[in-house]
């Protein structure tokens, strides 16, 4: 069970559930279609002919627009003449009005970065500087098949997905010359802060490891993969946490499921997030803690009579996928820690009480808002048309 | 007496040159901040329209991107942002704030008022805290109060197909100057807009309201069935409304259905539960997912729907104070309030000023300090419920009311002590200036 490649599931490509802006490349084609886009829209305030300039944008636009269609990425003689055009159009500017120095300036700046020929990364490719992977995962989110399959979050259906793996990929029985598995001493959970936007923090502690050869462990690297199954009730930033990984704080992070940030809770459906950290093996072989803090939000909640609801975090499911590099073969295997050892100690589920609206409110506020709307209205009114007959009056007074 | 203007208006250069430098710093130490501490300088917006312009640069739809909801031509307008620096958008949006200071300035002085209550106009707007950091921070309103003011100096210009042109795109591009709509419809009555001629400004005068001249054919229903298609206005209507289907259908063509719900639908249903200014987010949040009756749709839509008629017909001769008071109201009334909605009214401010008897004692000072005084007041019961966790829903909405009150009362306020004067003059009181003159 200890070969590199696990097929077992539908080799699908791996979408993001929110697409994060992607890499930005630049054909040229695209260049030249934005950089006309850019200038003739910019005429109208550089005080040109405002109608000839409007047909000129729109007739380049489909132009481009049909290049792209038809040719692909080509540029064309057309678009050549066009650029001339404009080129020799821009520097026939003499500089009467500011305004004309100012459209000179955007001019130069779209044909400078025409020319420059930006590549342009975004936040996405932090992550893939200094980790090597040296294992190859089909899917590299454990959850993105979870959610292949399945549609809502349910804690037995996830459950089962689990074990499956285990059954059919990972791997509880370790290859025979590797005794690497981290002893779990001590899961800690918290929650940190105070109001709608707090961290949950896990603490993991390990006891040190013995090991029968080193040089083995040496060559290794782990990947510590933590899902938080997240209640509806509370909901993780995805944008938020690519900051983080950029910053380095995880190595890789992805929120699943329901991912919308403005739905109150008995709206939405439960999302779950799959934090990925490397870890040197090496650690290991003395006492170690990981600690691991994600930010949450609140949503809001249903109508409760006390004013509270309360939200409770379950415990996280921690994998860990380790490769090692023996005899120039990669070799992945998973397992799942597990804190069925008698000496493990781990804290109680954690709970979240966040305020919520109480229903004895809705008639007095529905009675009340409406009430005050409607005061002031007749206020408003009653000052506007007294304002309208004293003009009368004055106007009667002087003549 | 060239060297007095010329060093009066060097006033309003090195005004605006020091607003310029300024906000320039600002931008740089939001940089500085969101690198170096947890709490970002930069708007939680700011991000998404950077984001949904790249999507836009490489191709993809900007409606990718979750939460944002303007139209295509914003993330069209931020596509440097990946191209040059990621603060392109923020030097975009302050200079559209200068070039509101500017165009402030320009309408005050083609209506003649005098440079010193000119420029502290100017000052009310270029030093305005509210406005300062909108810009800096990433919000897009500078440029929405950039365009309205550009349309309401066409107008005085009497270039009507240009401000029909900008009056379409800007509706485009935010639903809410529609409530324009009526009050320059309004203003372009054969009296102001001859055919034969540009329109003339009513200039600025230290003596007291003008007297009330019904030369206009408003007063009687027939009358207004009768004049109210002039030629002016149909031109108007219809160049208008072209722009808009043109824009609208553009974006409809090129990114379909997500542009009509993002981008015009969710701003028309909009209904928040979440905590804000407005005096109904409680009620919303209270009957969430709950059916709405009619009735109540319409009970909710009534008193916006009345406040901003009664101002248009009291107030749509003197077009920047109507304006001014239609978009308070709009403001006040609204199902949901966010701090960036000031700005709208904040733009049209400095150009009502000069007319208003209000003296900086005390009213002014009355004026400023209960509305900031709500706004703290809202804001501590905000922090208590969102960032210590305590259930204060009641007294937050009570805090909402009484931030309303506010409102309401300023802008009553402001009309009492308001000088009423047409934007433009009629065609008989230009005769009767000439009679005066010959006589």
């Amino acid at each position: 069970m200890g070969s590199g490649h696990y097929h077992q599931f539908n080799p699908a490509p791996p979408s993001l559930p929110l697409s994060l802006p992607p890499k930005l490349i630049w054909s040229p084609s695209h260049r030249f279609r934005w950089s006309f886009f850019v200038v003739h829209s910019i005429d109208p305030f550089c005080n040109l002919d405002l109608g000839s300039r409007l047909i000129v944008y729109l007739i380049t636009r489909m132009v481009s627009r049909l290049n792209s269609q038809l040719a692909g990425a080509v540029v064309t003689p057309k678009i050549l003449s066009e650029t001339f055009w404009w080129f020799t159009h821009a520097y026939s500017f003499s500089m009467k009005t500011w305004r004309q120095f100012i459209g000179l300036c955007i001019y130069l700046l779209v044909w400078s970065s025409f020319i420059s020929s930006p590549i342009v990364d975004s936040a996405n490719s932090n992550f893939n500087s200094g980790n090597e992977r040296t294992f190859h995962p089909v899917k590299k989110f454990v959850m993105q098949s979870y959610f292949d399959r399945h549609i809502e979050l349910h804690d037995s259906v996830f459950d089962n997905f689990i074990s499956q793996e285990d059954n059919v990929g990972l791997c509880q029985v370790l290859p025979e010359n590797h005794d690497f598995v981290p002893r779990l001493s001590v899961l800690k959970r918290d929650l940190i802060g105070e109001g709608s936007h707090r961290h949950v923090s896990t603490l993991l502690k390990f006891q040190s490891q013995q090991l029968e050869s080193s040089s083995q462990l040496l060559s290794s690297s782990c990947d510590f993969i933590i899902i938080e199954r997240l209640p509806t009730g509370v909901f993780a930033d995805p944008f938020e946490l690519q900051r983080l990984v950029q910053r380095g704080v995880f190595n890789d992070v992805d929120v699943f499921g329901d991912t919308n940030l403005e739905l109150p809770s008995f709206l939405s459906n439960r999302s779950a997030v799959e934090i990925h950290l490397v870890v040197d093996p090496n650690k290991f072989l003395e006492p170690t803690d990981i600690k691991i803090e994600l930010p949450l939000h609140a949503r809001y909640q249903p109508l409760n009579e006390s004013g509270y609801s309360t939200v409770e975090l379950g415990m996280p499911d921690i994998l860990v996928r380790c490769s090692t590099k023996e005899r120039s073969e990669n070799q992945n295997y998973f397992f799942k820690l597990t804190n069925n050892d008698a000496d493990v100690m781990y804290e109680a589920d954690v709970l979240w009480r966040i305020p919520s609206g109480k229903k004895a409110h809705s008639n007095l506020v529905f009675v009340i808002t409406f009430s005050v709307a409607l005061l002031s209205t007749l206020v408003i009114f009653l000052s506007s048309l007294e304002y309208s007959k004293s003009r009368v009056r004055k106007d009667s007074k002087q003549s | 007496m060239i060297n007095l203007s010329a060093m009066r208006s060097l006033d309003f250069t090195s005004l605006l040159l020091f607003s310029a430098i300024f906000r320039v710093i600002l931008i740089i130490y939001g940089e500085w901040q969101d690198a170096h501490m947890e709490v970002n300088y930069t708007d939680v917006d700011y991000l998404v329209f950077s984001d949904a312009a790249s999507l836009m640069a490489s191709g993809d739809s900007p409606y990718k991107r979750t939460t944002y909801r303007y139209s295509p031509l914003l993330a069209f307008l931020l596509i440097p942002n990946s191209l040059i620096h990621r603060s392109w958008g923020k030097f975009i949006f302050s200079a559209s704030d200068l070039l509101v200071g500017y165009f402030i300035h320009f309408i005050l002085q083609q209506r003649k008022v005098p440079r010193k209550l000119c420029n502290y106009c100017v000052m009310t707007w270029l030093f305005n805290p509210f406005t300062f950091t909108i810009g800096t921070r990433g919000n897009c309103e500078p440029v929405v109060c950039a365009m309205i003011l550009w349309i309401i100096i066409c107008l005085m210009k009497g270039n009507l197909l240009q401000s029909a042109f900008w009056y379409g795109l800007i509706v485009h591009f935010r639903i809410y100057p529609i409530i324009y709509a009526i009050p320059i419809v309004l203003v372009l009555d054969p009296n102001f807009f001859p055919s034969d001629r540009k329109p003339i400004l009513k200039n600025w005068t230290a003596a007291q309201a003008e007297r009330l001249n019904d030369g206009n054919c408003l007063c009687s229903l027939h009358n207004l069935l009768k004049c109210i298609f002039t030629r002016k206005r149909l031109m108007f209507g219809l160049v208008s409304a072209a722009v808009f289907f043109l824009f609208t259908g553009l974006s409809y063509y090129l990114y379909g259905w997500e542009f009509l719900h993002e981008a015009l639908l969710y701003h028309l249903t909009r209904t928040d539960p979440r905590h804000n200014f407005s005096i109904y987010f409680y009620h919303i949040y209270l009957h969430y997912g709950y059916d709405i009756s009619v009735v109540e749709k319409l009970i909710s839509f009534l008193p916006q729907f009345m406040v901003q008629l009664v101002l248009i017909f009291c107030f749509a001769k003197d077009l920047p104070f109507c304006l001014f008071a239609q978009t308070v109201a709009f403001v006040a009334f609204n199902k949901v309030i966010t701090a960036q909605y000031f700005v709208w009214f904040f733009c049209l401010l400095p150009l009502i000023l000069p007319w208003s008897k209000m003296k900086l004692k005390w009213d002014g000072m009355l004026c400023i300090l209960s509305w900031m005084g709500a706004q703290v007041h809202w804001l501590m019961w905000g922090y208590l419920l969102e960032f210590k966790g305590k259930n204060v829903f009641l007294e937050l909405w009570v805090a909402s009311l009484v931030f309303h009150a506010a409102n309401v009362f300023i802008l009553t306020l402001v009309i009492r002590h308001h000088r009423f004067s047409s934007f433009f003059l009629g065609l008989e009181d230009v005769k009767s200036k000439n009679v005066a003159k010959l006589e």
